[in-house]
């Protein structure tokens, strides 16, 4: 250890390390508490098929207004939980699309069961 | 080629060479991806205070910045540290900022740059090791909480449903419904959690790099060169935390009167921009060897070291292996194959300029296989390295009886190498003469790595019918007088 310096327990890069794994896993935990699965490090453990119909103002986007739109495929798969794909159209319509009226009904299955609905308002 | 500037050179900055090069494999994988290109304004954010700064047209351009100048600093070995905390967060400000651009894999590579920035000497690889850990934790655990699962049914969901995989569903039709799929699904969680294990410890790590290569690669093969966008390169380069890195340059001593042994390190030196090799001449005819940190490795050993230590190698790989989707499986397999620990001893067989030593052969003297496999081995046996002696003779019976073989068991061929050594039969022995025949039957001893009863079952069915099959004799027969002085007891 250089002369002065503090013990490395105690120094700024360990410090700032441990606090990156920490934070990991107080994300890992709290995840068990929430659908979405965006820092749980479970990549590929669900494959969820999804479509998206929007229509704003009464008019229905089409595919490529839609993939605009949110950044997602109006039809697609997405690798995690349909969660994570609700939730940016939530938060779209919550923030950026607020005003706009849209509708939105999404369609999904996740692992090949049932076909489930969601839709926005809520 | 002339070594780069020591100041530029892998390792010489403030990272040990192992995290030096794999920050900078990584790097390299995301350039090769395009990453820079894809960052862009705050969309969808993880915090509404990213969505301040929409519209301004300098988010993108300022981590993009940040991005290529981390990766240039990399490359220059300029504060490689400050370089990887570059990199890292112009990655995660980027994933922050975006739902649409988030995924594990470039979460995983954002964690791994700035834990890579945060190295010191003190804490050595602890919290790379511990990110690792903490990685496949989650994703076995995710999984092991997931009743699909248990059940099989995400597998058989992903594979027969979404991309039709026809080798799965041809195997899959001859099971019990949904076998295949639980049996690949606790594959995978079970080996996620033991590389979670494995990866705290570094007296595991040969099994840590191990385990992880062979599941994302087996992954790979099964999915036709599948690397899920950067995840696979980045996983491949976050290992060589976990690999030893020598402490002073290597030492290339090659065979100076070999012309192709001339001609390789000639090339090892072209290659060595890092300047990591120390060439020598070594005497003539000795064998050519890499000696790391005072241990020295021949043949297959110092081949595979040179490989891996040879980074101008492993960025062409990588160049070759984005690109060319199909190829992948192929390059991974073979490199598997060539590093897999079991078939070191078949690499060298087949690398080795020198045969194999010889020994005394002790045959059935009344045989006539035996005397057609003496006659082959005489034939081919130029520098006379084998001698020979009946089994029904003295010199088996002295040879044979302190090791517990019994020289009346005619139906088995011994190799005595020396006195002290146990002889090796059957199978084995056969093998070990091929072995110093020269290159072609070299090839055949290869089939020693099956495993030793396979051998031994298929060469006791033809000891069992050596007689009926190719005559007996009545008593041992005489060599040829050219031939007596190979012969012990002739």
């Amino acid at each position: 250890m250089r002369p002065g310096a503090r013990p490395w327990p105690l120094a700024p890069r360990p410090l700032l390390a441990a606090s990156l794994l920490a934070a990991q896993l107080a994300c890992l935990g709290y995840s068990f508490f929430t659908p979405l699965r965006y820092f749980r490090w479970s990549p590929y453990d669900r494959q969820t098929r999804f479509s998206v119909e929007v229509a704003v103002g009464g008019r229905r986007l089409t595919p490529e207004q839609a993939l605009a739109r949110y950044r997602l495929p109006a039809h697609g798969w997405d690798q995690r939980s349909p969660a994570n794909v609700l939730d940016k159209i939530r938060q779209y319509e919550e923030t950026y699309g607020r005003g706009d009226g849209a509708r939105v009904r999404v369609r999904y299955d996740v692992n090949g069961g049932p076909v489930r609905e969601w839709r926005w308002p809520r | 080629m002339a070594p780069l500037s020591p100041a530029w050179r892998l390792g010489g900055g403030d990272l040990p060479g192992n995290l030096h090069l794999a920050a900078r494999l990584m790097v390299l994988s995301l350039l090769w991806q395009r990453m820079p290109g894809s960052f862009g304004d705050p969309f969808l954010p993880f915090h509404p205070a990213f969505d301040a700064l929409r519209g301004l047209g300098l988010f993108a351009p300022a981590t993009q910045a940040a991005f290529l100048a981390g990766a240039a600093g990399l490359f220059l070995t300029r504060r490689a540290r400050a370089s990887c905390l570059l990199v890292g967060a112009a990655l995660m400000l980027n994933i922050l900022a975006s739902k649409a651009f988030f995924s594990n894999g470039k979460t995983f590579f954002a964690l791994q740059f700035l834990l890579l920035g945060l190295y010191t000497p003190e804490t050595g690889t602890a919290f790379l090791r511990a990110q690792f850990a903490l990685v496949y934790f989650g994703c076995g655990l995710s999984k092991a909480l997931d009743a699909d699962w248990w059940s099989g049914r995400y597998f058989e969901n992903w594979f027969a449903r979404r991309v039709q995989h026809g080798p799965y569903m041809a195997v899959a039709a001859l099971l019990p419904p949904l076998l295949l799929s639980k049996l690949m699904s606790w594959s995978v969680i079970v080996a996620e959690f033991a590389i979670a294990v494995l990866a705290c410890r570094p007296r595991w790590d040969r099994l840590t790099v191990w385990l992880t290569l062979s599941l994302h690669s087996g992954i790979l093969v099964i999915l036709w060169g599948a690397t899920f966008a950067e995840f696979y390169y980045g996983v491949a380069a976050a290992l060589l935390a976990f690999v030893a890195w020598p402490r002073e340059p290597l030492r290339l001593v090659y065979d100076a009167g070999s012309g192709a042994m001339r001609r390789l390190a000639a090339l090892a030196e072209a290659c060595d921009l890092d300047g990591l090799w120390r060439v020598e001449a070594g005497p003539a005819r000795a064998p050519s060897a890499v000696v790391m940190d005072g241990r020295r490795f021949e043949g297959a050993a110092a081949l595979k070291l040179a490989l891996r230590m040879t980074p101008v190698l492993l960025y062409a790989l990588l160049m070759v292996m984005h690109p060319y989707k199909r190829l992948r499986p192929f390059i991974v397999v073979a490199l598997l194959l060539a590093y897999f620990p079991p078939l070191e001893a078949v690499w060298d067989r087949l690398l080795s300029r020198r045969r194999a030593g010889g020994g005394v052969i002790l045959y059935d003297g009344v045989c006539g296989l035996c005397d057609r496999f003496v006659r082959f081995v005489l034939e081919r046996d130029r520098d006379a390295v084998f001698r020979f002696a009946p089994l029904q003779g003295a010199f088996a019976a002295a040879a044979l009886r302190p090791h517990g073989f019994d020289p009346a068991a005619l139906d088995t061929v011994y190799l005595v190498r020396d006195a002290a050594g146990a002889p090796l039969r059957k199978a084995k022995a056969v093998f070990a003469v091929f072995a110093a025949l020269g290159p072609g039957w070299r090839l055949l001893s290869l089939l020693e790595v099956l495993p030793a009863p396979l051998l031994d079952a298929g060469y006791d069915l033809v000891a069992g019918a050596r007689y009926r099959l190719f005559g007996r004799f009545d008593a041992c027969r005489l060599p040829d007088p050219a031939q007596r002085s190979r012969f012990i007891e002739p």
